[in-house]
């Protein structure tokens, strides 16, 4: 508890109002962190305290084989269940610093003799860690603005749906804790700007170790830290303070960083990392220039340093294209290049765009994730651009880069939701003190170095309550009531308001849109009553019953980690998608028709195949709904066998009912999902085999399997598990009665259940005393 | 561009004149249409076809080549701008497979204009442009001969993926580099460069805040307004139903219309305004009674403006409870 | 691995119920006219149970267990088999592994013939007989039916009909069999001579004969997956103590004997059927690390490997070891990344490779499938993992340069310490200068 130390510390020394006053900060996060905690437990309290969708999944299964064999076992864990038979290296490719980080607590409580089950801890890690984030998003506003604004944004940042739809208790992810991480490093890293020490630096540089570790979004900061610190030179605001900071975090941050396997050489490899190394010749060059200049005349100081700086910027930039050119840098990876060329995903990278998350960000859902805040945020940033200083360049920059970022792709709004938290932390920060400004008393201290002073809480007080810059508070004090007291509480009242629709608006959107475990379905009916669906379970549950331990289960990658997870059993594909084309084979197998795909399954010993179904509860995102993303991805890579354009009517629609498209009609995936579900009939009102999903007759009603056959199918048809027949299962070929050259009369049985006896044709007679009347041929 | 496209139908009008010529002499044998075709397209990627050329090259009975035909409308009274695009997308196509190495006489690509081949459009019954058909050399072109624009557009790629579906014949797409957009870029930083050497004395307006603020604060509206997601999706202006009346927001949560977000954008700018203006006026500068009318303004703008982002926002969600001032 | 559980299941059947075999006959004559064959295979010990086709209380198995190891069909003419016996019963007899041979002749009744199309090939239709009026032997009625085969029209195969050399010249009479083209398993054990065909003699020939030359098969045999075996001969007589006794003689001359091979061949095709020869399976597959006994629990890559496999046969009476240089080794992930030639080394067969630089999921594979054998296919999956953290080599010479740059950068901070620390006042100002 950091506060609570240093409350007590405090306490005994200092007098009793600034007791008080860290008090009230302590309770304030306290219950910020309580109130962030409390509104994610919505899905635990609703359904059950389990994992939530995919990825966590496989978060959940690595940290419990971590806490069972140990850390060394799990980085050389090689994982032959997923990705058969490829096989994956898991400690290669994976950022431990979540398993570690819960695998750590796990193994303390277990110290204190607390026999917490690991899978507890993964459930509530992410709430838990929403509270740091919020502490950690104080003092980094505090350092930028003042205590109040801290407050502020502490509380935005614990509520705001922007961060709690990737931090619900359940989805166990590296977002989880990597928000904390981000945070605090850019604390960090502000204070050591501020102080210039070396000690603040190198704490920094740890925080991005942690953060390196837990998360691939590190890129972030090791972009952002050197683009303030660029502009800062540009600014001409070159100081010894941004020099040694900026050089120890970037040593030994890089060091830190590549010890991580996952990244290994990356930092000095690949584009994304090339921009800190040129910032880090470029500060040399700027540190040689200003001493040149303190040797030499003063003359055409700062146009100097600003075109030295230019210039080595140009040449930096030039030697890291040359080097990228040579081959020596890889060029942006694909998933960041479409971060710039907004169209790329869409048309080279099916496997990326095909992922929701990856889509462009509509105002609503920016709306809908940040409510007030987005609409407030612009005001915090016009105030920090207006008395600008070191440190709040850098809030402008991480402002108007991650605002550009989650605009571009949906997810990023995860990094934006922070820095929209400080800014309306000072907007309304700087509001309110304004307008609560009547039962001030006017006060002594001056707070003119406030921007310098080190962060002990004497002075938290008078910046809580007054406001950023010096000489607004003389004024204040001059004509505290000029707008007159109405309007002041008027102005107040509607602020309060708007604050408590914001309270209200975050917890409607947690209920109600991030609190959905995805694995068990709650569906309402007309009175209301909630019924669950928990088809995905018992699926799975019945592939680990009733297959064989190595038995091999084929589904589209979305259901991977959750097979690996839950079923226990070997898995082809699954979410992190490594390997485009062994996808791309999965893909074409779903996408061709039965006999095709049974080449492909019995190339890779497929035993069992599980496609998702919706039609029969409307559930939209089933594996039809999916289906063209697998026809794109197999077409990517065998143009020759799949056409897209096969599977769209003439007028170029997708349906499956008897318009659609032959290719479509017979390919694997959907007579798997329809397989018997010509003769369903849902309800009176609707024929047969109505798919409520795409609210159409399906096309291809009565077919039969020849290469599977249905092994299981759950309560709701929500999930579909079909057996792949071994070759001896077709002993010996018969020759079907079609095609047959010769046609025999058939022959009607003359037997009944009490006449026994067969025929033969001229049964010999037999006669006393002759021989046998019939010659035998 | 239009330039070319002129000059490019002058020399090629000139030279269909004397083929016209002799292929009014007689029907010409399959050799000798390969050839003529082949000379003409060493001499221009795109062949260009009245009817009679048409029905020479493409209707006549033993093809042992396939052509791609694109019907347009280019003449300028046509006020085609789509067959604009789709001609030089076309050309593009056309020029690639011409200087690749698997350029042969298996392919041929041309265009029939309405204003010279209108006879074509009526015997082929079509009566939109800019239409992309493929004539295989046995037998009529299928329904999957004619490029289906609405879906996979007319890019030259796509184009190209189609042209390899339906001929087995890859095309490489090559297109012409595009400098254009670079050179703006160099010319925008000599232009800036020149600016800052010329004022380098004092570069005081660099220090200008309020010039800053504005253009990030714009950024920023830009963005959370989702202008990103027009760029990319580019959905249409406003939306126009059946009935006839203009839908400015769009229903649902998943879509929005590029004026949507112009009004949205307008109202987070308004409520910032009002947060600005009230701080401004608490603050205290001048007399009281501007900063009164100031501060009700502001309080105005803030709770108004917001109120109606608030209520647009409700009707875009379904079972949206809260709403403030109105609904 | 399947087919070797198997293999071990029939075996122990073998074990339970010693060759019964259930013979279905027309009538009782045929006993008589075939005693030779029946003879033979009671000297081997099988104990045979004859029955009449139509009996009504015919049951293949009893209480879930098959009362018989094989069945014999010696009645060509039932139209339908008494008791519980149907063309389903004997399919599923096959597929679970019994041993079935039928002999039909012309007269083959409707239920042989769904039999035979269940198991991929045809009989040709009621009262054809094969014709062939180049190759008929001496006493034939007149209407070339009567045929005699010279041994190279006999699958080229010793397991199951002997070596071809010297088997004397074969007579046959009665019906062409079709064998189905896309089957693969069907081998033509004895097929019919390039100036056969297959008609019904009385009649004139209007359409096109079903079988002409050497498609028409005279005994077509079965291995199915399971290894079940099924051998269909076109010609009742061809087991008839007649025909192995006859002489043969060709009409045309040329060949003469004076007693036929068809005792010959017809054991050694029982002999077959009843698996007696070419009978194959895997006793124990071994694989481990070059050097060390138990298989690992997981190799890594670039190591040897050694498999080591024994395949026995049975041969009279019992399991011995196999003896060939065609077997092969495959290991496997989805594509083959090493084949190689086992090698026999005393009883078993063995195999050293170098695991490739790939990781992965890896199969040893051995699919072992000569015409008249059982087939062998043999899958043992293994993994092979990269190398873990502690496995790279540790000091690399490339990279001294950087190990000397490290240390030297210590001993100059360490070097630049003290000469700071002993500066004090330059310090202060220093520390003034920030």
């Amino acid at each position: 508890m950091v506060q609570a130390g240093s409350k007590k510390s405090q306490i005994t020394r200092i007098n009793s109002k600034t007791g008080i006053n860290s008090l009230i900060i302590f309770v304030v996060l306290l219950l910020a962190w309580i109130a962030g905690f409390s509104s994610r437990l919505f899905a635990v309290i609703r359904f059950e305290s389990i994992i939530h969708e995919f990825d966590p999944w496989f978060n959940y299964r690595a940290t419990a084989y971590m806490v069972k064999h140990g850390f060394y076992n799990f980085l050389n864990w090689f994982d032959e269940r997923a990705w058969y038979p490829l096989g994956r290296i898991v400690g290669g490719t994976v950022y431990p610093g979540l398993m570690i980080t819960s695998g750590s607590i796990h193994y303390v409580l277990h110290l204190l003799n607390i026999n917490v089950h690991i899978r507890d801890i993964c459930v509530f890690l992410a709430p838990i860690f929403s509270g740091l984030t919020a502490i950690s998003t104080y003092f980094l506003t505090k350092e930028l603005w003042s205590a109040g604004a801290g407050l502020f944004a502490a509380c935005f940042i614990a509520i705001v749906p922007g961060y709690i739809s990737r931090s619900v208790a359940g989805s166990y992810d590296n977002e989880g804790i990597a928000i904390f991480a981000l945070q605090f490093t850019y604390f960090l890293w502000i204070k050591s700007v501020k102080t210039g020490s070396v000690f603040w630096a190198v704490a920094a540089a740890l925080s991005y170790f942690y953060m390196v570790s837990a998360w691939g979004g590190y890129v972030f900061i090791i972009n952002l830290i050197p683009l303030h610190v660029f502009v800062l030179l540009l600014m001409g605001r070159f100081s010894n303070r941004l020099f040694t900071s900026y050089t120890t975090f970037y040593i030994l941050g890089l060091i830190c960083s590549m010890q991580i396997p996952f990244v290994g050489f990356q930092p000095i490899r690949t584009s994304e990392h090339m921009a800190a190394s040129g910032v880090f010749a470029l500060l040399f060059a700027v540190a040689t220039l200003k001493y040149l200049q303190s040797i030499l005349s003063k003359s055409e100081f700062k146009s100097l340093v600003i075109f030295g700086g230019l210039v080595s910027a140009g040449i930096v930039f030039l030697t890291v294209v040359g080097l990228t050119y040579a081959g020596y840098v890889a060029p942006w990876s694909g998933r960041f290049y479409s971060l710039w060329d907004t169209g790329y995903a869409k048309i080279h990278i099916p496997i990326i765009a095909s992922v929701s998350e990856h889509q462009p960000t509509t105002w609503f859902s920016f709306f809908f994730d940040l409510h007030i805040l987005v609409a407030t945020f612009p005001a915090g940033l016009w105030y920090c651009i207006k008395n600008v200083n070191d440190e709040r360049v850098f809030v402008i920059l991480y402002a108007l880069s991650a605002v550009y970022f989650a605009g571009v792709m949906v997810r990023l709004m995860l990094t934006l939701t922070p820095v929209v938290c400080i800014l309306s932390g000072v907007a309304f920060s700087g509001l309110l003190e304004l307008f609560l400004r009547e039962d001030d008393t006017p006060r002594n201290e001056d707070s003119e170095d406030e921007d310098q002073s080190p962060p002990n809480s004497r002075r938290l007080y008078d910046k809580a309550v007054a406001g950023r810059v010096p000489k607004m508070k003389h004024e204040q004090n001059k004509e505290s009531d000029g707008i007159g007291p109405n309007i002041r509480s008027i102005v107040t009242v509607v602020i309060m308001l708007l604050l408590m629709l914001f309270a209200v608006h975050c917890t409607w959107v947690t209920s109600n849109a991030y609190s959905s475990p995805s694995i068990v379905l709650a569906s309402y009916s007309s009175d209301g009553s909630r019924q669950i669906l928990d088809d995905f379970r018992e699926a799975y549950f019945w592939l680990s019953q009733n297959t064989a331990d190595d038995a091999r289960v084929m589904s589209w990658w979305d259901y991977g980690y959750q097979i690996a997870g839950m079923a226990n059993r070997t898995t082809l594909v699954d979410n992190n998608t490594w390997n485009n084309s062994h996808i791309a084979l999965v893909g074409k197998a779903m996408s061709s028709n039965e006999t095709a795909a049974y080449e492909i399954m019995t190339a890779l010993d497929v035993d069992y195949v599980l496609v998702i179904f919706g039609g029969v509860i409307g559930y939209s995102g089933d594996d039809i709904n999916k289906f063209l993303w697998m026809v794109r991805i197999a077409e990517g890579e065998h143009p020759k066998d799949i056409r897209e354009s096969d599977y769209f009517t003439e007028h170029g629609e997708f349906r499956v009912d008897a318009e659609g498209a032959p290719t479509l009609l017979n390919s694997l995936m959907y007579k798997l999902s329809y397989y018997r579900f010509g003769e369903l009939k849902l309800d009176y009102r609707t024929p047969a085999g109505f798919d409520r999903t795409r609210n159409a007759v399906i096309g291809n009603k009565d077919f039969q399997l020849t290469y599977l056959e249905e092994a299981y199918t759950t309560e709701h048809w929500l999930v579909r598990i079909y057996r792949v027949k071994k070759p001896d299962e077709f002993n010996r070929p018969r020759i079907p009665v079609a095609n047959r050259v010769v046609k025999s009369q058939n022959f009607v049985s003359k037997k009944s259940s009490k006449r026994k006896k067969g025929t033969i044709k001229n049964k010999p007679v037999i006669v006393k005393g002759k021989r046998l009347s019939t010659k035998q041929v | 561009m239009r330039t070319l496209i002129l000059s490019l139908f002058v020399i090629s009008s000139v030279f269909f004149y004397h083929v016209d010529g002799q292929a009014r002499k007689q029907g010409l044998t399959l050799a000798e249409r390969v050839q003529q075709l082949t000379d003409m397209s060493n001499k221009k990627a795109v062949l260009r076809f009245n009817g009679n050329k048409f029905r020479e090259f493409v209707k006549a009975a033993p093809r042992s080549y396939s052509v791609i035909v694109m019907f347009t409308a280019m003449a300028a009274q046509r006020q085609c701008v789509v067959c604009r695009h789709a001609s030089d997308e076309f050309t593009i196509v056309a020029n690639s497979f011409r200087y690749s190495q698997g350029y042969s006489n298996k392919l041929f690509f041309a265009v029939v204009d309405f204003d010279e081949g209108s006879d074509v459009f009526q015997m082929l019954r079509i009566n939109t442009a800019p239409v992309f058909m493929h004539f295989p050399p046995k037998g009529k072109p299928k329904n999957a001969d004619t490029m289906d624009i609405s879906r996979i557009g007319f890019s030259a790629e796509a184009i190209a993926k189609w042209i390899a579906e339906r001929t087995d014949i890859q095309i490489r797409v090559f297109r012409p580099p595009n400098y254009s957009g670079t050179l703006a870029l160099v010319v925008l930083f000599a232009f800036v460069a020149g600016f800052l050497y010329l004022r380098r004395n004092n570069l005081d307006f660099l220090y200008n805040k309020s010039m800053w603020g504005m253009g990030s604060l714009f950024f920023c509206f830009a963005m959370v307004s989702g202008q990103m997601w027009n760029h990319i999706r580019g959905p249409p202006f406003v939306h126009k139903s059946q009935s006839g009346q203009i839908m400015y927001v769009h229903g649902s949560s998943q879509g929005q219309f590029v004026v949507e977000t112009y009004i949205v954008m307008v109202l987070n700018g308004a409520v910032v305004l009002g947060m600005i203006l009230l701080t401004e006026a608490a603050r205290g500068k001048g007399d009281p009674k501007k900063r009164k009318i100031l501060a009700v303004v502001g309080l105005i703008l803030l709770s108004v403006f917001f109120s109606l982002l608030l209520s647009i926002f409700r009707s875009k969600t379904q079972g949206y409870p809260y709403s403030f001032l109105f609904k | 691995m399947k087919l070797f559980l198997f293999l071990i299941c029939t075996l122990f059947s073998l074990v339970r119920s010693q060759g019964n075999t259930l013979v279905l006959l027309d009538n009782q004559v045929i006993r008589e006219t075939h005693s030779i064959f029946f003879k033979s295979l009671q000297e081997r010990g099988y104990n045979l149970s004859f029955k009449i086709a139509d009996d009504s209380s015919l049951v293949l198995s009893k209480y879930g267990e098959y009362l018989y190891e094989n069945l014999i069909i010696f009645a060509p003419a039932v139209e339908e088999f008494g008791g519980t016996l149907n063309v389903d019963t004997i399919t599923q007899f096959v597929d679970d592994g019994g041993n079935v041979l039928v002999a039909g002749n012309s007269g083959t009744g409707d239920v042989l013939r769904e039999l035979a199309s269940e198991c991929g090939f045809e009989v040709d239709e009621e009262g054809a007989f094969v014709i062939d009026h180049l190759n008929y032997d001496v006493n034939d009625e007149g209407q070339h039916t009567k045929l005699v085969i010279t041994p190279d029209n006999l699958i080229d195969a010793p397991v199951i009909v002997g070596s071809r050399k010297d088997v004397k010249p074969l007579l046959y009479q009665g019906t062409g069999i079709l064998a189905d083209p896309e089957n693969p398993l069907v081998l033509p054990l004895l097929s019919a001579e390039s100036t056969a065909y297959s008609y019904i003699p009385e009649q004139a020939i209007k359409e096109y004969p079903h079988a002409v030359g050497r498609d028409t098969v005279l005994i077509a045999g079965l291995q199915a997956r399971n290894n079940a075996r099924v051998v269909f001969s076109g010609s009742l007589s061809f087991f008839s103590d007649e025909f192995f006794t006859a002489p043969v003689e060709k009409a045309q001359g040329g060949v003469k004997s004076d007693v036929s091979g068809n005792r010959d061949v017809a054991f050694a095709i029982s002999q077959w059927v009843f698996k007696e020869h070419g009978q194959l399976r895997v006793r124990s597959v071994k694989h481990s690390r070059v050097g060390e006994e138990k298989p690992p629990s997981a190799y890594t890559i670039m190591e040897d490997v050694i498999y080591k496999i024994e395949i026995d046969i049975f041969e009279d009476g019992e399991w011995k070891p196999f003896s060939a240089d065609d077997i092969q080794l495959e290991f496997v992930r989805i594509d083959p990344f090493v084949r190689t030639n086992l090698q026999k080394k005393g009883k078993q067969y063995e195999a050293r490779f170098k695991i490739p630089d790939v990781y992965g999921v890896y199969q040893f594979k051995v699919d072992y499938d000569r015409v008249g054998y059982t087939r062998i296919y043999n899958t043992t999956q293994v993994s092979v993992r990269p190398l873990q953290h502690t496995q790279y080599e540790r000091f690399i010479n490339c990279a001294y340069p950087y190990y000397a740059g490290a240390f030297s950068m210590m001993g100059g901070l360490f070097l630049f310490s003290f000469v700071f620390l002993h500066l004090k006042e330059d310090e202060v100002k220093k520390s003034k200068g920030d």
